[in-house]
């Protein structure tokens, strides 16, 4: 055994542990870039992975349509949809009420409105292996104009952001991270704060809204949209609804547990928000 | 002084070599490919694989399929490039060096080797990418998340085992044979 040590393969082992180090570092610096080459891995492996988790979903769907029943699906799916659009009707509404008052006061300011940029439909490939935050693999990467750091949304609301990116696939982190924080406001524009995921909310597929002031009215069922101020995400995306209103540890300031309004276990689609006024600029 | 020379490789067992190759090249693609399906606890079957491949390979062999199942897992864990694969090339040495010098292919050692080496790349997943980062309630990810994909990884490794076993009894040259083995082989070979 002692002569396994002594051999020069011993040597070259060590060289190439060196090697996986120095891989290791380099990945760091990319900052959620992929490595050169591993676009070649994924143009391979991706549509294997498509047709997999294709067959997966089906299955799910499948055995969900036994258990609870076809029509019975399709009704929560319309229902679900409806819901959806009247929530953002009402922030509509809300933020054209907001705009009148403040055009009434300022009648002589001129609002430039630029619409977000959005990239085409782009379709879950994969998860995260065993992610406690549910990040998931999408087939479309920096040929498709998507960049890192990009938000993700559906018809209903966000989703996230590319937390990592090859020329043909992403990796989108959830907003039920730790590692985001995204700038937050109420519907009525009264209350803000930062959203950000926690641990054992995100197993339940929740977040929650910090930094609320200890005398904050916001209430359960209030709407909560994205506010400009993080510069990750365009102002007024529909996040979810006040589930309960809590205490932080500090006991300084309250938090709001999010419902999100997107329903991450059914999604099979996204879409990338790949340019938008105030992108990548913070207001704190 | 005249060295000892090794058996010429027969063309059968080229063909083993490479069927053997193309079939673990299979399993380490389904693998990696059933990772990454469904939003649900999975086991991370490519490190019993790997370990079981090196339980069977020599050392040089069992640490590039420790780098490339290693780096696959970190593509599928969306971790760091390189981080299981320093982790899994060491794991795959050690056990191709235990197997050589000091153990047998029986089902028991690799179940113990298997359990060990899922623990410790469970551990030391949860250290570097959980608890150092101060999240609260971080422990919950060790209970609810790392322990399962521990258990579930450690079942997995029984049907790993017996499908990689049954390859080399089939595929792999046979180095212990008695004289009518021997003999016979030899005579279907001429």
């Amino acid at each position: 055994m002692g002569d396994f040590f002594r051999r020069h393969r011993f040597r070259i082992i060590i060289l190439v542990i060196a090697l996986l180090i120095g891989i290791m570092l380099y990945s760091v610096t990319r900052g959620g870039r992929a490595i050169p080459g591993s676009g070649i891995i994924n143009a391979v492996m991706n549509p294997l992975k498509e047709t997999v988790n294709g067959f997966s979903n089906d299955s799910e769907s499948l055995l969900s349509s036994f258990t609870e029943g076809k029509n019975y699906q399709s009704e929560i799916e319309k229902l679900k949809k409806e819901n959806a659009e009247l929530k953002n009707e009402l922030i509509d509404f809300e933020d054209t009420k907001q705009q009148l008052a403040e055009l009434q006061q300022f009648m002589d300011i001129k609002e430039e409105h630029k619409e977000p940029t959005y990239s085409a439909p782009c379709t879950i490939i994969g998860y995260v292996a065993n992610d406690p935050y549910h990040s998931f693999i999408i087939n479309k990467g920096q040929d498709d104009g998507i960049s890192i750091h990009d938000p993700i949304i559906t018809g209903e609301g966000i989703v996230g952001i590319v937390s990592s990116i090859s020329s043909n696939s992403a990796t989108v982190e959830t907003i039920l991270s730790p590692n985001l924080s995204i700038g937050a406001i109420s519907a009525d524009n009264k209350y803000t704060g930062i959203l950000e995921g926690e641990i054992l909310l995100a197993a339940d597929y929740k977040c929650r809204m910090i930094y609320l002031d200890r005398d904050t009215k916001l209430k359960e069922g209030d709407l909560v949209t994205t506010s400009s101020a993080s510069g990750m995400f365009p102002k007024g995306f529909l996040i979810g609804t006040v589930e309960s209103i809590e205490t932080m540890d500090s006991g300084l300031s309250k938090y709001a547990v999010i419902d999100p309004v997107v329903d991450f276990e059914a999604m099979t689609s996204v879409v990338a928000i790949i340019d938008y006024p105030g992108k990548g600029e913070s207001n704190e | 002084m005249n060295r000892i020379k090794t058996r010429r490789i027969t063309a059968r067992e080229k063909r083993n070599l490479i069927i053997r190759c193309i079939l673990y090249a299979v399993i380490i693609i389904l693998c990696y490919i059933l990772a990454t399906s469904g939003d649900f606890h999975k086991p991370l079957l490519l490190i019993p694989v790997s370990l079981c491949i090196a339980s069977y390979a020599r050392e040089h062999t069992a640490f590039i399929t420790g780098i490339i199942c290693g780096l696959l897992l970190d593509v599928v864990c969306g971790k760091l490039i390189g981080f299981n694969a320093i982790i899994l090339c060491l794991m795959c040495l050690g056990i191709s060096m235990l197997y050589k010098y000091f153990l047998t292919h029986r089902l028991f050692n690799f179940i113990i080797l298997a359990a060990v080496g899922i623990f410790i790349q469970g551990v030391l997943d949860y250290f570097f990418f959980y608890a150092i980062w101060d999240y609260s309630n971080v422990s919950f990810v060790f209970t609810n998340h790392i322990m399962p994909c521990c258990i579930y990884t450690l079942i997995s490794a029984l049907p790993v085992y017996a499908i990689i076993h049954n390859i080399n009894r089939m595929l792999r040259p046979n180095t212990i044979r008695t004289i009518e083995e021997a003999v016979t082989t030899d005579e279907d070979e001429q």
